[in-house]
């Protein structure tokens, strides 16, 4: 892997991590958005500018990738190198929260 | 055209979008849309029901013509495209409880990016056009015989061009301040 890839993605911000997760159904920009908020529980709401810089980001670093247009909207979908990169963030946050279960007995 | 339309003269420097964004929302609250920006301050607003709207303006370098798919997406929020006037896109939308919806940026880094934008494409040509061109010719005016109109002209330029970059240098510290 890209080692500029990893430097900017592992650790995920929270934000990135749950659009890949998104991305992992094809969808659109709004779909994304909408999509987080429900994993998130409106905790996390991603504008839409902010939104647009991520998925242009994403694309260029070969996260994500354009699938179709489709009524002006751009949809997306998450690459294998996303895949890859995700089930990293994945891990860390696995071994994370076994670490707090141990520490807590 | 049948609905009322009046023009106002109103000044904000390139760091001072908030504030523009603060005033377009109170303007509307009395019962005027803005239709069109002429630079440096003269605007245009048409009559229309007085509403509670959030306004946001966003910098770009590219003219939202080549990007439809972000005004598709923006309009899929809920945001209303108005007008484009060099590089600052308009937009609004009604206010909503939840404070995160009222944002086209939902992150200081997004928000820091379009501040580097705006200091990179607006702050830094005044600053070379000042060093390169306002600054010799002023210091010329006086080390040679001195002419009074050109010299008043120089020094008022000088005046001028130094208050706006004092004045939007400090903007922009405070706006990196804030979205630290």
């Amino acid at each position: 892997m890209d080692k500029r890839i990893q430097r900017i993605y592992v650790p995920m911000t929270e934000s990135a991590f749950y659009i890949l997760l998104s991305l992992q159904t094809e969808r659109h920009g709004y779909g994304i958005g909408q999509r987080v908020k429900e994993l998130t529980e409106g905790e996390l709401v991603i504008g839409p500018g902010t939104m647009y810089g991520t998925l242009g980001k994403m694309e260029k670093d070969g996260l994500i990738e354009f699938t179709r247009e489709c009524e002006k909207r751009k949809y997306y979908r998450i690459t294998a190198l996303g895949s890859e990169i995700l089930e990293l963030e994945k891990e860390r946050i696995r071994h994370l929260y076994r670490v707090i279960e141990e520490d807590e007995v | 055209m049948n609905t009322d339309t009046k023009r106002f003269v109103r000044f904000f420097t390139i760091t001072d979008y908030e504030a523009e964004e603060q005033w377009l929302h109170e303007m509307y609250l009395k019962g005027w849309k803005p239709l069109k920006f002429t630079p440096p301050c003269f605007y245009v607003f048409e009559a229309c029901e007085p509403a509670d709207m959030i306004f946001r303006l966003e910098f770009h370098e590219r003219s939202v013509d080549t990007q439809p798919e972000y005004l598709k997406m923006v309009n899929d929020y809920g945001w209303e495209y108005l007008f484009s006037c060099t590089n600052w896109r308009y937009f609004c939308k009604p206010a909503s409880p939840d404070d995160q919806s009222n944002e086209l940026f939902t992150d200081n880094s997004s928000r820091m990016e379009m501040v580097w934008k705006i200091a990179r494409r607006r702050y830094l040509p005044i600053a070379v056009i000042f060093l390169c061109c306002v600054l010799p010719y002023t210091i010329r005016t006086f080390s040679g015989e001195f002419e009074a109109v050109l010299g008043v002209l120089w020094i008022c330029l000088f005046l001028f061009y130094t208050i706006l970059l004092l004045y939007c240098g400090a903007g922009l510290l405070r706006l990196r301040k804030k979205f630290r």
